[in-house]
């Protein structure tokens, strides 16, 4: 396998995960650490599956999931805003509750278990840009890849600019910074919060549609701890959506190189470490380092001003 | 004249507390309308209902003659503003983002962030402060973290200032100033209510003050010039008796007990906390630690109890070096503690009287055979405590959350001093205390003095230390800016100088 295919392959693999990403990040900038992006996603993937079935039609598909988790995230924000139960105890509950209603909910829908195929006419349709071919490699790895994808590439910018630009990202940068500050403001902190976790939902939701769409089917626990990919990606770039951005194409690519690699012949099992690795290191790393650096940093200053202040 | 803002039979009730009991109180257009009480009083209370904060359970609220409900969006479009005490900011934003915050102008679906600036720019002229506006709030000393809570308010028009103790966190001068301020804001037909609880400084301020007591209003309204300090004292507290117990200094300390030597702490972000502080504590003396709060008062009482390390210097208590000592060590070593958060560190509120007397000592012989406690002499040493220290509201076996602020602190004193401590550090011992309380804590630190035990007074009034203290250091920015060694002939005019830092250094003038 070529360089070029693996990188498309990346995209195409960042590409669910950068929409869920983009989602808790709105969550997270207003204090909320959404540990459920998992759940939500499934709940997403599954629905669309759903709703694709029904209708026979993709982008009603890509509706209903969106319905779907928007509707399970409500409850969540619910839970946590209104009876102030622990975030992380709301979560483990509602990604138990999408793991085992996705399982069961399979056999009466579909009257199968373990998987359901849509037939191929229900995949997500990729879009092909002839002038893109003109650029050599860049164009390539950025063809034909499916309109969600492309709006998840885009994404990371539109949001930066929401949050740094705009009153809406103000109230949610406050809020998250310090409630207290944004209440004495005359900040609504409920309606901030409430419209980020939408916001949250909505693209869970786009996320979980693209993932199963794209192969026009649905699996058991398909989201294979992408929502925590997600989580580990905002939180290694400090929720900053550009960082973001960059994070996520780095899982994107280490999950492609494990489907190139074992198609030449590494352990599977193996290969199925790396992208948990890659994360591991990448979040590592760079802490123990600039850790270290701070720290001899640190000692130089702090020495320099205890001598400057004796000179004087 | 009419009334810009007007509360009627305002009640506010709150789990075990009347915190509003039929409060009155008008704000004419121009005025500084002061409202005094002590701690718990209920003014906080009904500023936040004024502020939309609280609704009132009873009562009305009319704004120009016409009754309103409101939240907090409401009470900012009907021009009412608050200054809080703990500053109501986001030190990780700029001054610009602070200030626009809940009221950023908009063009285009963006924030109109050049108009804004030009406007916050004036602001910051007309305060003389000059910074940039895109400066970050954690970087502004306390004083410019003031003007900016008062420019906040102004920024969308506030007619009605709220200015919630104001000046707890400033220095005299910087008190001074925002007097000045004050003077302007009237001129402006603004009107402002000036909550505090210093006396001399509701004096100075207010056209009219107002005093709260236990939730409702005890005095409404008396005019500038027309009442006097004690007068508002008495209302405030509503005894005649209102002396507070002083040092009458009559022995001369001992040998040192307590020494640091060149202390340096720098925080996590690498800023000196504490920068070479050296001082000595001798046996029955107190010594007062002042300076306006975040001057490196709770660092060096962290380091002090061995909650913190030092970066740099030693801690000897009677020549041994404690500095790397736990703090089980220090406490053996004879170091007591009063904290001045009696609710999370002085005490666990959810324990028993019994429990809370012995932590700390509750593997002594007296109390546990090695493995058991036992009760039975505990119970007796508890029921002596409460008798000797007078602490009232409970019986043995109950939980101490019950009790009242001043018989919690006798709990933690009554701990700390059986101990029999060499060294005992007590941080803001009185904060927050009636004044029948605060003349017992005070007794109790007097009778450590005359016991021979080396006492560290760390405490934001100045009145508190310049009664009690043998001695007094003076914090700004981490180092001692001055020292006073004749209590009795300082002004609190060379202490404000020595609380901003200038006179570095200084000694006390000599009288």
């Amino acid at each position: 396998m070529d360089i070029v295919t693996i990188l498309t392959v990346a995209v195409r693999h960042a590409g669910p995960v950068l929409l869920v990403a983009m989602g808790g990040l709105l969550a997270s900038r207003v204090n909320i650490f959404n540990l459920a992006l998992e759940g939500f996603m499934l709940i997403g993937a599954f629905s669309s599956i759903v709703g694709a079935f029904y209708t026979g039609n993709v982008w009603l598909g890509v509706l209903f999931g969106v319905l779907a988790s928007t509707l399970m995230i409500i409850i969540y924000a619910v839970f946590i805003i209104e009876l102030e139960v622990q975030p992380v105890v709301c979560a483990i509950s509602i990604i138990t509750l999408a793991s085992g209603l996705t399982r069961y909910l399979l056999n009466p829908v579909f009257g199968v278990s373990g998987r359901y195929v849509l037939s191929s006419e229900l995949a997500m349709p990729v879009v092909h840009m002839n002038w893109l071919e003109a650029i050599p490699v860049a164009g390539q790895i950025l063809n034909n890849h499916s309109l969600l994808v492309y709006f998840a590439l885009v994404l990371p910018f539109v949001l930066a600019f929401v949050i740094n630009k705009t009153k809406y990202g103000l109230d949610i940068r406050a809020v998250g910074m310090n409630e207290e500050a944004a209440v004495s403001a005359g900040i609504h902190v409920r309606k901030v919060k409430y419209s980020a976790l939408m916001i949250n939902g909505i693209l869970c939701g786009l996320g979980g549609a693209e993932l199963a769409l794209s192969v026009y089917m649905f699996n058991v626990g398909m989201t294979n701890g992408r929502g925590y990919t997600a989580l580990a990606a905002i939180t290694l770039a400090g929720c900053n959506p550009l960082l973001s951005l960059i994070t996520c194409l780095l899982f994107g690519f280490a999950e492609s190189l494990v489907v190139s690699l074992s198609g030449v012949g590494f352990s599977s099992y193996l290969l199925g470490m790396l992208p948990y690795a890659l994360a591991l290191v990448a979040a590592v790393a760079p802490q123990v380092a600039r850790r270290c650096i701070h720290f001899i940093k640190r000692k130089k200053s702090e020495t320099e001003m205890i001598s400057e202040y004796y000179r004087n | 004249m009419e009334p810009i803002i007007e509360l009627r039979n305002v009640v506010k009730q709150f789990p075990g507390v009347l915190a509003n009991d039929h409060v009155n109180l008008a704000l004419y257009p121009g005025e500084t309308h002061a409202l005094v009480g002590e701690n718990g009083a209920g003014k906080s209370t009904l500023m936040k209902i004024l502020y939309g904060q609280y609704a009132p359970d009873e009562g009305e609220i009319l704004i120009d003659g016409i009754s309103c409900r409101y939240d907090v969006t409401g009470a900012r479009q009907h021009k009412i503003g608050m200054v809080y005490q703990n500053f109501m900011q986001i030190p990780q934003m700029s001054i610009l983002e602070n200030i626009i915050l809940g009221n950023a102008p908009v063009s285009k679906g963006m924030i109109d962030y050049a108009s804004a600036e030009k406007k916050v720019r004036t602001y910051l002229e007309r305060f003389h402060m000059p910074v940039s506006p895109h400066t970050l709030i954690r970087n502004l000393s306390v004083g410019e973290r003031q003007k900016i809570e008062i420019i906040k308010v102004l920024y969308f028009d506030a007619r009605i200032l709220i200015l919630d103790e104001p000046t707890a966190v400033l220095t005299p001068q910087e008190s001074e100033e925002l007097f000045q301020i004050i003077e302007t804001l009237k001129e402006e037909q603004r009107s402002i209510v000036f909550i505090s609880h210093k006396l001399r400084e509701v004096i100075a301020v207010g056209d009219r003050i107002t005093v709260m007591s236990k939730g409702r209003v005890v005095q409404e309204g008396w005019k500038r010039g027309e009442v006097t300090e004690t007068e508002i004292a008495r209302a405030m507290i509503g005894k005649q008796n209102v002396q507070l117990i002083q040092n009458q200094r009559e022995n001369t300390p001992g040998k040192t007990v307590l020494e640091l030597n060149k202390l340096w702490y720098f925080d996590e972000l690498g800023v000196p906390r504490l920068r070479d502080l050296s001082l000595q504590v001798r046996s029955g003396e107190i010594l007062g630690i002042g300076g306006v709060e975040g001057n490196g008062q709770t660092e060096l009482i962290r380091i002090l109890i061995g909650m913190l390390r030092p970066s740099y210097g030693e801690i000897l208590v009677e020549q041994i070096d404690l500095t790397k000592a736990s703090v089980a060590k220090r406490r053996q070593a004879g170091i007591g503690f009063v904290s001045d958060d009696r609710m999370t560190e002085g005490l666990v509120l959810d324990g028993t009287i019994e429990e809370n007397v012995i932590a700390g000592n509750e593997c002594d012989a007296k109390f546990s055979d090695g493995f058991l406690l036992k009760y039975g002499r505990i119970r007796e040493y508890c029921k002596n405590l409460i008798g000797d220290y007078d602490i009232k509201g409970l019986t043995p076996g109950k939980h101490v959350k019950m009790l009242s602020g001043g018989n919690m602190q006798k709990i933690i004193l009554a701990r700390e001093i059986e101990r029999k401590p060499k060294v005992l550090i007590a941080a803001q011992p009185t904060r927050g205390l009636d004044i029948g309380a605060i003349n017992s804590v005070r007794e109790l630190l007097l009778e450590q003095r005359k016991a021979g035990t080396a006492v560290i007074l760390v405490s934001a009034d100045l009145e508190e230390l310049m009664s009690l203290s043998d001695r007094m250091l003076i914090l700004f920015e981490g180092s001692i800016s001055g020292e006073v060694t004749d209590v009795l002939h300082v002004t609190e005019e060379e202490i404000g100088l020595m609380m901003g830092g200038a006179g570095e250094h200084a000694e006390q003038k000599s009288h």
